[in-house]
């Protein structure tokens, strides 16, 4: 097995109810481990190590063991966690369950399947230097497209950090969306705060319910 | 101390000496030159075959190893001070590499490996998560 199916996927992952759990799982699909060659102080990239030991011990604790026979624990995370995929099932599947059909578009793209013309372009941010490269990425990505962009920004909760005060300075988007307002047609911007235990404001359902009610409106939008 | 290790010493200390150093992000990209690169053939393209044996995966800041990774994290600033003598085959390449790609920051790198690898920007999240070789194969 290269990757995990989105159909596969769903097997495994519509049996978890617990919303705790489902918040755990989705906060560790929040990292990207190249995303520590940012980072120049060795605090940083002790949390990075963190972050990564974690991954490795709690990723097995949510799927199946049938999934592990075919390819180990290392590889499952290397193709399937530290890229955007499970993250990006994770939301294509909570939207669904909200009427939102979803689906991937050739370069794998979470695209909503209702007339395929919004595209999700999920970012998943731990530091600044990342949310810069990242904007100039989605203004080279999309600059002569007509589709409707929806720009998820999402800040997983890193180490001991004081979220109360974190999310207030993730929720920036009104300065992201307006700077690419001006370089592109259709765009939209939602930053979310994520933490690693299940706080409703910073939970997986808070961010259903507000990318679910932006998609409404990007559809009523000619 | 081993080959990955010497190489990594000898890569920060030449390119503190240029005053060109910006990180680990740009160390990981030339690391990736250095064992993907094919500067042997009229035209430069990346080879399947990696001349240090390490392993990379692509991921959304480009080509990155575990192996490097870690090695790179471990290296001590006292270890930087001793000069590293490489065999003579290695720092053919190593310095070729640096004297070619070491005045690029590592965010530029990362586009230009990209496009080595016939990746473009739209295609990217299709290949996020597959090792070079498994990325070459196609």
């Amino acid at each position: 097995m290269r990757f995990l199916s989105f159909s596969r996927f769903k097997e495994e992952y519509k049996d978890i109810e617990d919303e705790n759990i489902k918040q755990e799982l989705f906060y560790l699909s929040l990292f990207d481990i190249s995303f520590q060659d940012l980072e120049k102080s060795d605090i940083m990239r002790r949390i990075w190590k963190d972050v990564e030991k974690k991954v490795k011990e709690r990723i097995s604790h949510f799927f199946k063991k049938g999934i592990f026979k075919k390819m180990s624990v290392d590889d499952f995370i290397q193709k399937n966690v530290y890229n955007d995929r499970l993250c990006k099932f994770i939301i294509a599947f909570e939207l669904e369950k909200q009427g939102i059909k979803c689906g991937f578009s050739k370069s794998d793209d979470l695209v909503i399947n209702k007339n395929r013309n919004i595209i999700i372009e999920i970012k998943r941010v731990v530091t600044g230097t990342q949310l810069d490269n990242y904007i100039k990425e989605i203004e080279k990505k999309y600059e002569n497209s007509e589709k409707k962009i929806l720009v998820l920004l999402l800040f997983p909760q890193f180490g001991e950090e004081n979220y109360e005060r974190v999310s207030r300075l993730t929720e920036i988007y009104y300065v992201i969306e307006s700077y690419l307002k001006n370089k592109l047609k259709n765009v939209k911007v939602l930053c979310q705060y994520i933490t690693e235990i299940r706080i409703e404001e910073y939970s997986i359902s808070r961010l259903i319910e507000r990318t679910a009610n932006i998609i409404k409106s990007l559809e009523e939008k000619v | 101390m081993n080959l990955n290790k010497k190489v990594l010493l000898y890569v920060i200390r030449r390119l503190k000496e240029r005053g060109t150093f910006f990180g680990k992000l740009q160390v990981m990209k030339l690391m990736f030159l250095i064992d993907h690169l094919d500067v042997e053939g009229k035209k430069e393209k990346i080879s399947k075959e990696s001349f240090l044996g390490n392993e990379y995966i692509i991921y959304h800041f480009g080509p990155f190893s575990f192996k490097v990774s870690e090695e790179y994290d471990m290296i001590k600033d006292e270890e930087l001070k001793n000069e590293v003598v490489l065999d003579e085959k290695i720092r053919e390449k190593v310095d070729l590499i640096i004297d070619k790609f070491g005045k690029f920051d590592g965010w530029t790198l990362q586009e230009k490996c990209m496009e080595m690898l016939g990746i473009s920007l739209q295609e990217k999240g299709r290949f996020m998560g597959l090792k070079i070789k498994e990325i070459l194969k196609n």
